[in-house]
């Protein structure tokens, strides 16, 4: 019974760790409601490695699930929700709680997993962006928006799937608070137990794929920095 | 008749007609005739300078004179009806009996102020013009455009009469000071003076200009004649904020009035933008939370460098491949910082980098001597990297190599401090803080000396907001890297926003980019009345146009005085008068709020000098007292050539002069002749045959 004890509260420390370890370290999160929202389990794992061994980023290495209603949220700037077919719509109280997240400085980077234009997972997540965000609705995420060149510098956009040339995105202030992708980006990032890819993907388009979540994440951490004018005549010489 | 001469009487018939279609048409418009009164006398209003300069510029002797001579000379001329005014800041009607008895104790002039309420008190009156008696210093602060464009529209002339100068006077006295509304740091200015000298021909005269009683320039001048002499001072301010001046001359011996030799002034520096150099060691939502911050800050220009890739990181790409740009730290440290007014280092691990201990000697003489400002930040990487370096003596914490894993609350020792004042309520403010969300992460530290512990952890008692003054600048610390949570974890996120912004005005000494500003000048004379103008702003820097703005003033003798203050314009400023009876420091301190939300306060001191706006300009101004008449198409003259024939005074007549109209087609005679004549033509036509 003792050792039982002993290791429920290893198992219960190992799971706070990363949340009482956090100060300014990467995390993340990814949210759990009611639908298929755990499409690409074992992505982070992949990315976490990548994002570490290239970035001077400090992360949690553990993947953070939470829900709406999950105080810890709020101790979470970067959001993931995935998904590859239609969910329950959120109650008013939980875009309430969404929408003050992204008002008081969180992001949000939606990925649609079913690689498909329309797709039921499409359909509510707009549904629920035009709650959060009624005021700047999703919009065409430009080529040359800071996000394209936060780490990589990158032309277009990616994933395992191209369903769509951009990205869309809802800005508050000078950057996107909510970037939604329907190309499947965290897809090229699984593997099985073996280290094969799980999800077919040429291998060129998949390393653009991984590129774009990398700057994606550089771009929650630094925002716009990439815009600055400092930079401008670098990236402007090395594009050339 | 008709037989005899029908060519005749048919002509008469047509004259008939002629005339009796002449008066047809008289009757349709009926002219009138108007009878305009006839004056033959003008109304003039003489207006008396009764004011003590009047009595220091034109000699006692002079002013007697106009009062017993030039004005009764007036008085007794039948080509005028005068109706007398005395005034220096109050009008006053007197008699023609009363003018030898006036005496010159008058404290201060209001030219402006007089030829208003004179316009009032005709209003509905005839008056053809006035006669203005005075040396033209207007020292009563008021706008002369307005007031001289209404006499000229209604067509009053102003005849200007200055007492005869004294050339044979002795004094030097600084005139106008062309002093610009805003100035700012860094940039140059010229500030071009008035000096006017009489009786110093020959002689060499120093003039000084000075801040807070050091010198900055000298210029002399070699008088080679009586009059005005325009010198330029080139200033460029260093600091921000209400800079005095002033100008001065040494006093000469024989000078008629010492007082004139030194003029004060106050110069407005506004900053240019605050130019913030953030260095940081890694991405972290703590950069990402500040840095938007500061972007989105109207007052921040912000250049950042965020070490993206370490020497250990691998990247399986070329160079050409990734956005990065090298990390220029020869020309950070030894050149652009200085360009800079606050440097942030964000967990920045220097050691990682070729900079060496010149670069840190440089960000040391960079706050201490330079008085710029140094925000650091740790919670990732301890302080203790800097230990046995320049920057180590820099920071207001004794930090150690310790980074606890620990969820904390704030406990805040000074809520008063601007930096951590969120309301102007004490026990909201304390509420406020109380309820901010947990924080995690310190990096252990020990509170350095001559340091002030803002805030600490609520339970482990580390500091965790410090700050301290390093010669001439700033320094403040923050040893946790989750000061980001007070954003996204607050129910306010703008309580983040409030506190950095804070920090950055603290750190920065940039007072005039509060959200509540007050504009007065720095130094007034006694008796003056000061107009004070408030800014309000909300947090984004958009003016409150309906702000709930509270103004207490305290007296030199400790009176504290409640004022009310109304908005003036559409752009978020309130104006309020204080009348300055009492020589010595005067405070103000205004906060504002926008419904209940607290937008900020500010609180400024002045001085009043016991020193007479009279005594202190005792020039006379005969640009002003000609514009006055230029411009309302009266006469200039000294009390010497002036004289009623001279000034060609005429009585207006106006419409409003018509005594009656006489409408002569509305009598009966009229009708009684057109119908005889009417008779006379009918019975010519039948005589005739012609009907």
């Amino acid at each position: 019974m003792k050792k039982l004890f002993l290791i429920f509260n290893f198992i219960f420390l190992i799971f706070n760790f990363s949340y009482t370890q956090q100060g300014g370290k990467f995390v993340f999160a990814q949210l759990k409601y009611s639908g298929n929202w755990d499409t690409r389990p074992t992505a982070w794992d992949r990315i976490s490695e990548f994002l570490t061994m290239s970035t001077s980023v400090k992360i949690i290495r553990e993947r953070r699930v939470i829900t709406i209603s999950d105080e810890k949220l709020f101790w979470s700037p970067f959001l993931v929700i995935t998904g590859d077919s239609d969910f329950g719509k959120f109650s008013d109280d939980e875009i309430k709680i969404i929408t003050k997240y992204v008002q008081c400085g969180g992001m949000i980077f939606i990925d649609d997993s079913s690689g498909k234009k329309g797709s039921g997972f499409d359909k509510s997540i707009r549904a629920m962006v035009n709650k959060i965000s009624p005021e700047n609705p999703l919009e065409r995420i430009p080529t040359t928006d800071a996000m394209l060149k936060s780490f990589y510098l990158l032309q277009n956009v990616s994933g395992r799937i191209i369903t769509n040339r951009y990205f869309e995105g809802c800005k508050v202030g000078e950057r996107y608070s909510i970037i939604y992708s329907q190309n499947d980006l965290l897809g090229v990032w699984e593997k099985d137990n073996l280290g094969n890819y799980i999800y077919p993907c040429d291998d060129k388009q998949r390393w653009e794929a991984k590129k774009m979540m990398i700057n994606i994440i550089l771009y929650a951490l630094t925002g716009t920095y990439k815009s600055d004018t400092i930079h401008l005549p670098f990236i402007k010489s090395k594009l050339k | 008749m008709t037989k005899g001469n029908p060519l005749g009487m048919k002509k008469i018939s047509y004259i008939l007609r002629a005339v009796i279609f002449i008066l047809i048409i008289f009757l349709i418009f009926q002219p009138k005739k108007k009878i305009y009164r006839v004056r033959n006398t003008p109304t003039v209003a003489v207006l008396i300078d009764n004011s003590r300069s009047m009595q220091i510029t034109s000699d006692k002797n002079n002013f007697s004179r106009v009062k017993k001579k030039i004005i009764p000379g007036i008085a007794k001329s039948s080509k005028i009806n005068p109706i007398f005014f005395k005034f220096s800041d109050e009008l006053k009607n007197i008699s023609a009996g009363e003018i030898g008895k006036l005496t010159a104790t008058g404290k201060r002039t209001d030219i402006i102020g007089t030829l208003e309420k004179i316009n009032n008190e005709f209003l509905g009156k005839e008056l053809d013009a006035v006669i203005l008696f005075s040396d033209g210093n207007q020292n009563v602060e008021k706008s002369a455009d307005e007031v001289i464009k209404e006499f000229s529209e209604l067509d009053i002339p102003v005849i200007t009469v200055v007492p005869q100068p004294v050339l044979s006077q002795k004094n030097i006295s600084i005139g106008k000071i062309d002093v610009p509304d805003v100035a700012f740091r860094n940039v140059g200015l010229t500030l071009p003076a008035k000096i006017n000298i009489y009786g110093f021909v020959g002689k060499k005269i120093s003039i000084f200009l000075k801040s807070e009683e050091m010198v900055l320039q000298s210029k002399s001048i070699d008088v080679v004649d009586n009059g005005v002499t325009d010198v330029d001072f080139d200033v460029k301010p260093q600091i921000a904020g209400h800079i005095n001046y002033s100008i001065e001359i040494p006093t000469y011996s024989g000078e008629q009035n010492i007082y004139d030799n030194k003029k004060k002034f106050v110069l407005d520096v506004e900053p240019e933008k605050i130019r913030v150099l953030y260095l940081c060691g890694q991405p972290s939502f703590n950069y990402s939370f500040l840095r938007n911050t500061l972007k989105n800050d109207p007052n921040v220009e912000l250049v950042s460098f965020i070490i993206l890739r370490n020497p250990e990181n691998i990247v399986p790409v070329s160079d050409s491949e990734l956005s990065l740009i090298p990390f220029p730290v020869e020309d950070i440290f030894s050149k652009e910082i200085y360009n800079f007014d606050l440097l942030i280092l964000d967990n920045f691990n220097y050691s990682k980098f070729p900079i060496n201990y010149q670069h840190l000697a440089n960000i040391k003489n960079f706050i201490t001597v330079n008085g710029k400002s140094l925000f650091i930040i740790s919670g990732e990487m301890p302080l203790s990297v800097y230990q046995n370096t320049p920057v180590a003596e820099l920071l207001p914490v004794n930090p150690s190599a310790e980074i606890i894993s620990e969820k904390f609350r704030l406990a805040v020792l000074s809520p008063e401090h601007g930096i951590l004042k969120l309301t102007d309520d004490v026990a909201s403010n304390n509420y406020i803080w109380k309820e901010m969300p947990l924080l995690d992460g310190i990096n252990v530290s020990s509170v350095g000396e001559k340091s002030v512990v803002l805030a600490k952890s609520e339970k482990s008692n580390y500091p965790v907001i410090t700050i301290a003054e390093k010669g001439k600048g700033r320094v403040m610390c923050i040893t946790t890297s989750s000061l980001w949570r007070l954003a996204l974890g607050s129910e306010n996120p703008y309580n983040y926003v409030r506190i950095i912004g804070q920090s950055v005005k603290w750190l920065t000494n940039a007072a005039s980019i509060k959200q509540v500003v007050i504009f007065a000048k720095k130094s007034y004379n006694i008796n003056d009345t000061a107009t004070l103008k408030i800014r309000i702003k909300d947090e984004y820097f958009k003016p409150v146009n309906n702000a709930s703005v509270n103004f207490e003033m305290t007296s030199p003798d400790g009176k504290k005085e409640r004022i009310e203050v109304f908005p003036e314009t559409e752009s978020g400023e309130y104006g309020a008068n204080v009348e300055l009876h009492s020589s010595g420091e005067y405070k103000i301190y205004v906060s504002a709020y926008d419904k209940k939300r607290f937008l900020g306060s500010d609180k400024i001191s002045f001085t009043v000098f016991n020193i007479s706006r009279e005594s202190e300009d005792t020039n006379i101004n005969e640009q002003f007292m000609k514009e006055i008449a230029g411009k309302t198409a009266g006469n200039f003259f000294t009390t010497d050539n002036f004289s009623i024939e001279k000034s060609d005074i005429k009585p207006k007549t106006k419409k409003s002069d018509v005594l009656y109209e006489i409408n002569i087609w509305d009598k009966t005679p009229i009708y009684l002749i057109l119908i005889f004549l009417f008779a006379v033509e009918w019975f010519l036509r039948r005589k005739s045959g012609l009907l």
